[in-house]
């Protein structure tokens, strides 16, 4: 009987989930609260009056992954995040801390050993508050 | 392992001495059948009860592939003793050790183990079936249509049926089993169906001079085939399938051919035969044996001719001399003996030998622990409501397997397991992933396997929870929906139609994966139901956003470990493992050539994009299927299947070799754990230790950051590492004499990445001092070896530490006992590389 030869099937490139897009756009809002809202410390849950938002235009949609995308406020790392459009981020810092002004921005990925971080343009500039 | 020719070789032979065969246990009353194992071929069986004999000069045939079951003048009774010898026409055994005769019902208290259709699938015209999971001397039967269509009375554990009729199209099979009138589930409805078409070409394995049984594979399930010796037909057989050994007479010599043809439907051609030559005995090769541990009295068998005798010698003497797949000794092996395992087919003597030392340590493969199949498993989705988290409505439902009165969607609840008791149950939670997957379906398979013995298991759906953002407040609402997830199954565990009055919420375990895996870490700090006592959770892969303690505690913790990582780089479940406080173990399952993702089903991408090789997804299964079932038989249900996580046995159909099992118990007695904070001079026991003979040796943090020994370290403890020249040693005083020759020495320790993996592997012998100062060794080499570093080609290659045993008797040896008064480390490899090494302990 023949046999038959081939060669070997090429794998489709896995997309690369470490990615991390550019900072295109950055606008920083102080929001305070009627009604406290709920987040969570460690293993505790509280409640906050004030927090800054960070509003965040990307070059492209972060991956979905294990890890989570964080902005990085020199080296404060701000974890809270969410989708809010097409390449449109909120990022949130509960409670009353303070950044200084000029801190560099950075974009990174956290939830795993030492975040990467990649440096944007942006520097903390507190452009609004706002009562919600 | 090596293989020797005999001619090298100054083997004694006893012609007197052969082994004793094995009754395959367990023995359990009603039963009408023995199994025995493990005779030479055509060897005469005698079986005594209580010393009686019931069986006397049984033929025993052929000794593979299932021995002889034997049927008993009388069913067995609970608390008899049963033994079996082998005779020939030169030699008489010596009789096997006894086997007690148990109640099933002990073992068993919800009937009989479900039979299994063995092979599968079921074909038209099939002639005969196999079932399988049967306890030894029970009663099969197959239903064809609800028709009975063949019985065997007394079987084997795995059995062969004919059907008469043959089967017939579309007809629904069913196998059934009984033992002592306690019927078991109904096996698994196959549905017959049509039988390959052209049949396959089966084919003879290769056959040897002198042999007098041919091995035949790829037969169809349910085939009749025939045997053609030279062209001649020499008779019909029927097969359940895919190998099928065949006695010849008389035997076959050199040049002759052998060839076999199957059928199926009548009508239909039979398939093309392939003639395969006999081999000349100058060709027989050395037997293939499993690695063999210090006290072993048998050795076992992987490879070899069905119907050759085996001969054991260690040390040049023979030992034992029978069939396979396990030979009896007639006594245990020790340290550093030398073992030399021929096989003789008919009058052809193998010219090379097989040649293994017994090891200190060398775990025998004993079975797979997420195999015990006892019940049909129902399947639901559930849907509890919705919650508020964190502001947002999130949508608590799911899937749940359990055991059930018959396969499939909506079953009844198993009615006898309802009856006997409350069953544990598992929650699940998948990581973060596209919203648009289904991820909660991606354990549907570890999901059946618990529900199959008898635990519930549930997968929370937290796709609500999943999408491209983050933190530790999408944590929190992981562990949130696993809670109320809990909290609903508590609802619906009185009054729902299914699950009413089933579940144990004293036993509760939690499997997560990814973000799953550190909200299972979240849960047992946060939840407040009445009731629930969470007692085993596996952190699979898990990340560490900072959402809890860190600390995993007072319950039993296992973390799995992908060590090809594309995601969780970090594997920060290492982290969990080494702060964890248990409440009976921890274990901590490291994998090579595993990935993040493949353990999920739903999760179809290698998250690490093609840079590390890694094994097949059903490999990944294999992983967490074996070592989350070992823990949750145990910590659940009380099975003794501890050992699998304690390297004492290995399971089945796992690719062991790529996993590293680290283990610790608690309020054992610890030598040293380095995190006493006394400095390298002093163990955890308050005494002192010494350095000496160029060795180094100094404790750091096995960690990332400050003062770390390097960047290789990624869990959250403190050890020591050591270095220098070739035979240093550190030695460890104890603060007290230890008599150890039942006990084991525990020692986690790993080959140090310093930046390039070395060609060469390194090691380290442990050393036990006794109390006039003489001090024994024994190799790593001699415990499994030391792995290597998992090449992660510069991109956080991990010195990561296993767990070693080393059994005392591997120091005592012959004479028994043996009282220490210190514990040494030497290193003994050219090259002085580092080491790191914590948590030595005597347990």
């Amino acid at each position: 009987m023949d046999e038959d030869f081939t060669s070997q099937e090429v794998r489709a490139a896995a997309p690369d989930i470490r990615r991390l897009p550019e900072i295109e756009s950055l606008q920083v809002v102080r929001v305070r609260y009627h009604k406290p809202v709920q987040y969570a410390e460690g293993a505790s849950r509280k409640e906050a009056d004030e927090v800054i938002e960070f509003q965040v235009t990307t070059s492209a949609d972060f991956p979905i992954r294990a890890l989570a995308p964080a902005l990085f406020v020199g080296d404060t790392a701000v974890t809270e995040s969410k989708r809010i459009g097409d390449r449109k981020y909120l990022f949130v810092s509960y409670g009353r801390r303070e950044f200084k002004d000029g801190e560099s921005i950075s974009v990174g990925w956290f939830g795993s050993g030492t975040p990467e971080r990649k440096l944007s343009k942006f520097t903390f500039r507190l452009e609004s508050e706002e009562t919600r | 392992m090596a293989e020797v020719p005999i001619e090298r070789l100054d083997l004694k032979d006893d012609r007197q001495l052969i082994s004793p065969p094995i009754v395959v246990a367990p023995l359990y009353q009603c039963a009408t059948a023995v199994t025995i194992i493990g005779y030479l071929p055509q060897a005469r069986l005698d079986v005594q009860v209580d010393g009686v004999t019931v069986i006397n000069d049984a033929p025993g045939g052929f000794p593979m592939p299932n021995g002889a079951t034997l049927p008993l003048p009388a069913p067995f009774m609970a608390g008899q003793q049963v033994r079996a010898r082998q005779r020939t026409s030169t030699a008489t055994s010596n009789w096997s050790p006894e086997i007690t005769v148990g109640d099933h019902t002990k073992d068993y208290p919800t009937g009989p183990p479900r039979p299994e259709i063995n092979l599968a699938p079921v074909y038209r015209c099939g002639s005969r079936t196999g079932v399988s999971n049967l306890l030894t001397g029970c009663n099969v039967w197959i239903h064809a249509d609800g028709v009975e269509v063949g019985r065997v009375n007394g079987a084997a554990a795995h059995q062969g049926v004919n059907v008469n009729p043959d089967y017939g199209p579309n007809q629904n099979v069913r196998a059934f089993a009984e033992m002592c009138n306690d019927p078991s589930p109904p096996s698994q409805l196959h549905k017959t169906q049509e039988p390959p078409s052209p049949l396959p070409s089966a084919l003879v394995q290769e056959i040897f001079d002198g042999g007098s049984q041919m091995t035949v594979s790829g037969l169809v399930n349910g085939a009749r085939f025939n045997v053609l010796r030279n062209g001649i037909d020499v008779g019909t057989w029927r097969t359940w399938g895919q190998r099928h050994l065949v006695g010849l007479s008389p035997s076959v010599g050199a040049g002759e051919t052998l060839a076999v043809t199957q059928r199926m439907c009548l009508g239909v051609p039979s398939s093309t035969p392939v003639d395969t030559p006999v081999k000349p005995c100058s060709s027989l090769p050395a037997p293939i044996v499993a690695p063999i541990e210090d006290g072993a009295t048998s050795v076992t068998l992987l490879q070899f001719v069905p119907d050759a005798v085996i001969k054991v010698y260690v040390n040049q003497v023979k030992r034992g001399e029978s069939g396979g797949p396990v030979v009896l000794l007639n006594s245990p092996m020790q340290h550093g003996d030398t073992v030399h395992v021929q096989q003789i087919v008919g009058h052809c003597a193998g010219q090379i030998a097989q040649e293994v030392k017994s090891l200190c340590v060398a775990p025998p493969v004993t079975g797979d622990p997420s195999g015990l199949n006892l019940y049909p498993v129902g399947h639901k989705d559930y849907n509890g409501g919705t919650i508020t988290s964190f502001g947002e409505t999130l949508n608590v439902r799911g899937s749940v397997y359990y055991p059930a009165d018959d396969d499939g969607d909506n079953q009844p609840f198993n009615s006898r397991v309802k009856q006997h008791g409350l069953v544990p149950i598992v929650f699940m939670a998948h990581g973060n992933h596209n919203p648009a997957d289904p991820s909660y379906l991606g354990y549907d398979y570890f999901q059946h396997q618990l529900a199959k013995m008898g635990i519930v298991a549930v997968s929370v759906d937290c796709n609500d929870t999943n999408g491209p953002g983050g933190g530790v407040n999408n944590i929190h609402q992981r562990a949130d929906l696993i809670i109320a997830s809990i909290s609903h199954f508590q609802t619906l565990n009185s009054g729902d139609p299914v699950f009413d009055q089933t579940i144990e919420f004293s036993k509760v375990g939690l499997m997560g994966h990814s973000r799953g895996g550190d909200a299972v870490v979240l849960v047992p700090e946060i939840i407040a139901l009445p009731g629930v006592q969470i007692q085993a959770v596996i952190s699979l892969d898990p990340t560490e956003f900072g959402a809890h303690s860190g600390k995993p505690q007072g319950y039993t913790f296992m973390t799995i470990l992908p060590a090809a990582n594309g995601d969780v780089v970090f594997n920060d479940g290492a982290k969990y493992y080494d702060r964890a406080q248990p409440a009976r173990y921890k274990s901590q399952v490291y994998v090579h050539h595993a990935n993040h993702n493949f353990f999920n089903r739903q999760w179809l991408n290698d998250d690490a994009g093609g840079a590390f090789p890694l094994m097949p997804r059903p490999d990944h299964e294999r992983v967490l299927s074996a070592y989350g079932c070992a823990l949750y038989r145990n910590v659940l249900l009380g099975h003794a299947t501890e050992g699998f996580l304690f390297a004492r046995e290995l399971p089945t159909g796992v690719q062991t070799q790529n996993v590293h099992l680290s283990f610790e118990i608690p309020r054992t007695f610890t030598v040293d754990h380095h995190e006493d904070g006394n400095g390298i001079g002093t163990n955890s026991l308050g005494q002192p230790t010494a350095q000496g003979g160029g060795l180094g040796a100094d404790e750091y943090p096995f960690r990332q950051g400050a003062g770390a020994y390097d960047t290789s370290f990624f869990g959250d403890t403190i050890g020591m590492v050591a270095e220098g020249e070739q035979n240093g040693t550190f030695r460890s005083a104890l603060d007290k004499p230890v008599e150890i020759s039942t006990r084991e020495i525990w020692v986690r320790a790993a080959e140090v990445f310093e930046g390039r993996i070395p060609p060469d592997a390194t090691g380290f012998e442990v050393g036990v001092e006794d109390l006039v100062g003489n001090t024994r060794w024994v190799d790593v080499d001699d415990s499994g070896g030391l792995p290597r570093p998992f090449d992660r080609s510069g991109w956080l290659t991990k010195t990561m530490l296993k767990t070693f045993r080393f059994p005392g008797r591997c120091f005592a040896g012959p004479r028994g006992k043996l009282d220490i008064q210190a514990v040494l480390l030497r290193l003994n490899r050219r090259g002085g590389r580092p080491i790191a090494f914590d948590v030595l302990q005597i347990v």
